[in-house]
């Protein structure tokens, strides 16, 4: 029995519904299993209809074993599904203790050379694939603020119940989010991630789901955050050339996470900050000591700052780098107002320096 | 002896009893038209005037030569004992130097600005004295003056109390902008470069999966 929770904005529904009904359709031809997708019926009219405040609580003590499907879509609209394990051991906090299992790519044979290689980006990126790569509560109230999350009905995902819920921002330069909830555990059981274009951007199916993990082998804890910007710089040796981004043009995204990071190969010190506005995210990296990128830039040797720019709908990277230092700040694709963040640090870091 | 009225003696003059040589009535005519310059054909039938004509012309032709001025004429003491003549003979005998040598006389005013000339409106006016103004025209332009003066001394006040506010205003704007901590900064011109492949990093492996 999940707490039920009325629908923050009814009046949404109006503008939602049509842009659902093309996700719906969207959504049915990626995922076969996707059955029952009913009309949406009035929020807040079934006790079990799951909302942001249930979601958050099933990633706090929810534990789960579950096969994936996630569906990688190349900026040429090729698509490679790559299917996964993934073992929760939830531990009361928003980033569980988890293993991310590599099992191999849809329609490759086991030790293809592509198989190989996927099977090395596991190997290597699986925390950031489970922390970044899919739907997740991240801050309940920001989330509450920013979204609002609709019911359309009953569906039948991985042989359990589900409830197809479509959160959508307030802002329409993120995500919107199409969610197939379990309706005992409140798990995601499929996600799909569509700009406001339509444009399907990313997607996670679960085909198999069980509510227990076994003891973990592999398992991965993710590190403790540092709890501000001072102990980051002290677990640093605090280098003077990197700074405490002020994110003004992003006022609905807080801090959520800094972490430190260390290279044992080449001792390079990588300071991540994450930034959330309860679902989404984006990080602003520093490397200090590392060359500068843009040195042979046109621009560069005229006095002007140089800051690179890749975007397309999936995602925005804006690289740029001041005094040993490399920065980059990356988000979703339709985030366009991390230019002005990009740019705001910039200039923090010439004034800083 | 017997005289020959055609005879004629060496210098062609015809001779007739007497002392003076008669010249025949042609030849008179024929040095008469000669002087005169009239065609006459005398001169080809008669020696005498034919030599006549000739010696006429030899002594032309002499006579057009000038003839060298001797040495002893050209010698400095001559030159200047002429000049003294001259200059002697000039003070004697030139009109000038009798005009010179008169006392200058003045000359009579009346005879030399007639009176009707002088009796213009324009010289009774030069040379009358103007009326004075009277004592209310002056009062007028006192007060004037005084008001003119007032005026610009009120002007001067104003522009100086401009002008005073104007520097205090400068002087605190360029008091601001040095002692302010960005007053040496310059702005920074961030350039945005879009680039045509994906970066190598961790967030390109979330949303596409592989580093390529």
């Amino acid at each position: 029995m999940h707490p039920s929770r009325p629908i923050r904005t009814r009046s949404f529904v109006g503008l939602v519904a049509p842009f659902v009904l093309c996700v719906m359709g969207l959504t049915a031809t990626g995922s076969a299993q996707a059955t029952d997708a009913t009309a949406p019926s009035s929020a807040g009219s079934q006790s079990s209809v799951p909302t942001l405040q249930t979601l958050d609580q099933s990633v706090r003590a929810q534990d789960y074993t579950a096969i994936q499907l996630r569906r990688f879509r190349s900026p040429q609209a090729n698509v490679v599904t790559v299917r996964e394990k993934l073992e929760v051991d939830a531990n009361g906090t928003q980033l569980p203790t988890f293993a991310l299992t590599f099992l191999g790519v849809e329609g490759e044979a086991a030790g293809s050379q592509v198989s190989l290689e996927w099977q090395q980006v596991y190997a290597r990126f699986a925390p950031q694939l489970y922390a970044h790569g899919g739907f997740r509560i991240r801050d309940l109230a920001a989330a509450t603020t920013n979204y609002s999350i609709h019911d359309f009905g009953s569906v039948v995902r991985a042989n359990r119940s589900a409830r197809r819920m479509v959160v959508f921002p307030a802002t329409l330069d993120k995500a919107i989010w199409v969610v197939d909830v379990d309706v005992q555990t409140d798990v995601p059981l499929y996600a799909a991630e569509f700009d406001v274009h339509l444009n399907l951007l990313s997607e996670v199916e679960t085909i198999v789901f069980t509510d227990t993990v076994a003891p973990l082998a592999s398992a991965v804890t993710a590190p403790t955050p540092l709890p501000n910007f001072a102990a980051a710089s002290a677990a640093m040796g605090h280098p003077a050339e990197i700074v405490e981004p002020t994110v003004t043009v992003t006022n609905e995204y807080s801090l959520d996470r800094i972490e430190v990071h260390n290279d044992p190969l080449n001792g390079q010190w990588k300071l991540t900050m994450t930034y959330t506005d309860g679902i989404d995210q984006f990080m602003v990296v520093q490397a200090p000591g590392t060359q500068d990128l843009f040195a042979g830039l046109p621009g560069q040797g005229q006095g002007g700052n140089v800051i690179g720019r890749f975007r397309d709908p999936a995602m925005s990277v804006l690289l740029f780098w001041e005094s040993g230092v490399s920065f980059h700040v990356a988000g979703r694709g339709a985030l366009k107002r991390l230019d002005g963040l990009a740019q705001a640090i910039y200039l923090q870091a010439l004034s800083s320096h | 002896m017997n005289h020959d009225p055609h005879h004629q003696d060496p210098v062609g003059e015809p001779t007739r009893g007497g002392l003076r040589p008669a010249a025949p009535a042609a030849c008179r005519q024929f040095l008469s038209d000669l002087q005169e310059e009239r065609a006459n054909d005398h001169g080809t039938q008669c020696h005498s005037c034919a030599a006549h004509v000739a010696f006429q012309l030899h002594a032309a032709q002499l006579l057009r030569r000038r003839p060298p001025v001797p040495a002893a004429l050209l010698s400095r003491q001559i030159l200047e004992a002429t000049q003294e003549r001259l200059v002697a003979s000039i003070e004697a005998t030139s009109p000038l130097q009798s005009w010179l040598s008169k006392p200058a006389v003045a000359p009579d005013a009346a005879a030399e600005c007639p009176a009707h000339l002088l009796a213009s409106p324009l010289a009774d006016a030069a040379s009358n004295s103007p009326r004075l103004p009277s004592a209310e025209a002056w009062g007028n332009v006192r007060q004037s003056l005084i008001a003119d003066l007032t005026t610009r001394r009120r002007a001067r006040v104003r522009m100086g109390l401009w002008l005073g506010a104007a520097g205090i205003a400068a002087a605190a704007l360029v008091s601001v902008i040095l002692l302010s901590p960005q007053g040496t900064t310059t702005p920074h011109t961030i350039v945005f470069t879009d680039l045509d492949t994906m970066p190598n990093i961790e967030f390109s492996v979330i949303r596409y999966g592989a580093l390529r």
